[in-house]
């Protein structure tokens, strides 16, 4: 076995370690692309602190529902040196995932975001506190809200007045 | 010492955008911040879902004004990645050559509205009045002065003859020694700049790090992380520019990175506009976009922008999720304002060159 020698060398040699599925894509500027899915997402901060270790900066967190089943995938997207690595687990109804702040400060918001818009349990976080929607809307899911492009196409008048006389007669 | 709380915002804090700041201030110093944002989250990735891949060429440039060039770029560049698409290389140049206007455009803007904050209004007038010749090729070449519609998927939908391409050429020849010999030296040499800025804001290297910080603001700190030169994307590989860089972390440091910037994006616009070959600038049809997943991530003015795109084989996205590099500055705020005199907050604040609509999407 050679020791690897190059930026995507070691980056590949790093992520093939990862307890998951790995596919790596040469990049034409002689960068690597590599895509990783854990295969439990209790692994998510021991594979942060592998890339940690790597010089990897976290770029984006991505969370999406899962079209399939129930629950969601988050994905973790780094840059290392211009190599682009995604960590991606899923988070099934009920579940947590755990943060990655103490290991990448800048995780923060990201977090903050994807639990406001997705209601995705997360441990290990000091504070939940929202990042942009208000604070009455905490946890839900962006599903739930009034999507802005109805209301940007005006249908949202009958709908709006529709759930609020709703929510009206619920009380 | 009373300690105090000091709202400020959301309303006016050195730009037209809304954002929150609420001090703990010891007498005149900052002890500590606390932001809130969200007063302009429109849900614009929820909106890119319900839209076709061509249309979110258009919605995705109208995230923001300044940086509108950077976002359907990436976007289009997380398209052609899935597609397996080679965009041509005319175009390539052609993008760069956008890129590079756009980004001159909007670090006159922010260089002249720290003069303006200064108080150094003939200052202010000065840039501004530069920044209209890149204001006029916008409108010139692209038909627009801040939403260019440069960029379509495979290519750009703008083209350049040689009576343009001799155009632009006179009016880089006009702007270059106007921020070569007059712009950069002032801010450079001049007192009331200085003593307004040097010491004022700043952040370390290794907090950058923390941060995850990118673009002016961490290179002026010098952290070097230009991702024209570390993932080399269009045809910047081809081309000779050096990445600017400045040690001390302050407010100064910022706005020089910005004036190197301008300089070195003048100098790859004129290698661009020689070396321009013929040949396509986009390709034709529209593609059917299969199943998969990319990223991408090009160099906005304000640093690296990020996109994630994932397809399930239809006609719009599955999940586009963007992120911009005033998402991590912002947070380094209370780092830079730590310790600062309340007088000099919209100062720090200018100097990251926030943008707030492409934060908050």
């Amino acid at each position: 076995m050679t020791t690897p020698t190059s930026n995507a060398e070691i980056l590949l040699a790093t992520t093939n370690t990862l307890p998951g599925t790995v596919e790596a894509h040469p990049e034409p500027n002689g960068l690597v692309t590599i895509w990783v899915r854990l295969a439990d997402r209790s692994t998510l901060a021991a594979g942060c602190r592998s890339l940690k270790a790597v010089g990897a900066r976290l770029s984006m967190i991505t969370a999406m529902p899962d079209v399939a089943d129930p629950g969601h995938f988050i994905a973790y997207h780094f840059d290392v040196a211009g190599s682009t690595v995604t960590l991606t687990v899923r988070v099934g109804p009920g579940e947590t995932v755990e943060t990655i702040v103490p290991i990448f400060r800048n995780a923060d918001w990201h977090e903050r975001e994807f639990v406001e818009l997705y209601g995705i349990g997360m441990t290990g976080r000091m504070s939940m506190r929202t990042l942009f929607l208000d604070e009455e809307s905490a946890g839900r899911r962006r599903s739930e809200l009034i999507p802005l492009s109805r209301i940007a196409n005006a249908a949202s008048t009958k709908d709006l007045w529709e759930q609020l006389e709703a929510a009206k007669e619920a009380q | 010492m009373d300690t105090f709380q000091i709202p400020v915002g959301p309303l006016h804090v050195a730009l037209e955008e809304p954002m929150y700041f609420r001090l703990d201030v010891d007498g005149e110093r900052v002890a500590a911040v606390e932001i809130t944002a969200g007063h302009v989250h429109r849900g614009i990735e929820h909106l890119t879902e319900r839209r076709n891949f061509w249309q979110n060429i258009v919605l995705t440039e109208r995230v923001c004004s300044l940086c509108s060039n950077s976002h359907p770029q990436t976007y289009c560049m997380t398209v052609e990645a899935i597609a397996g698409i080679e965009v041509p290389v005319r175009a390539q140049y052609l993008r760069v050559i956008a890129d590079e206007v756009k980004r001159v455009a909007s670090h006159m803007f922010n260089v002249a509205i720290l003069a303006h904050i200064v108080g150094f209004e003939s200052l202010f007038m000065h840039v501004m009045e530069a920044r209209e010749i890149m204001q006029d090729v916008k409108e010139t070449i692209f038909g627009n002065r801040m939403d260019i519609a440069a960029n379509t998927i495979g290519g750009v939908k703008y083209e350049l003859d040689d009576a343009r391409v001799a155009w632009l050429v006179d009016q880089l020849d006009r702007l270059e020694p106007v921020i070569v010999g007059e712009i950069a030296p002032l801010y450079r040499t001049d007192r009331s700049i200085l003593s307004r800025t040097r010491g004022v804001g700043v952040i370390g290297r290794q907090d950058c790090i923390e941060y995850g910080l990118v673009g002016p603001v961490a290179r002026g700190s010098g952290l070097d992380n230009d991702i024209r030169r570390l993932a080399p994307y269009a045809v910047y590989a081809d081309l000779d520019f050096d990445v600017v860089t400045e040690t001390d972390g302050d407010v100064w440091s910022r706005a020089m990175v910005r004036l190197g910037e301008i300089r070195q994006s003048i100098g790859i616009l004129r290698q661009c506009l020689a070396k321009l070959p013929k040949g396509p600038s986009s390709l034709p049809g529209w593609p059917a976009i299969p199943a998969g997943e990319a990223v991408a991530k090009t160099e906005a003015p304000r640093g690296e922008v990020v996109y994630y795109l994932k397809t399930d084989g239809s006609t719009m996205p599955q999940r586009l999720k963007w992120r911009v590099p005033s998402y991590m500055n912002w947070d380094a705020l209370g780092v830079m304002m730590k310790d600062a005199r309340i007088s000099d907050i919209p100062l720090i604040v200018n100097s990251i060159d926030p943008c707030i609509s492409c934060t908050e999407r």
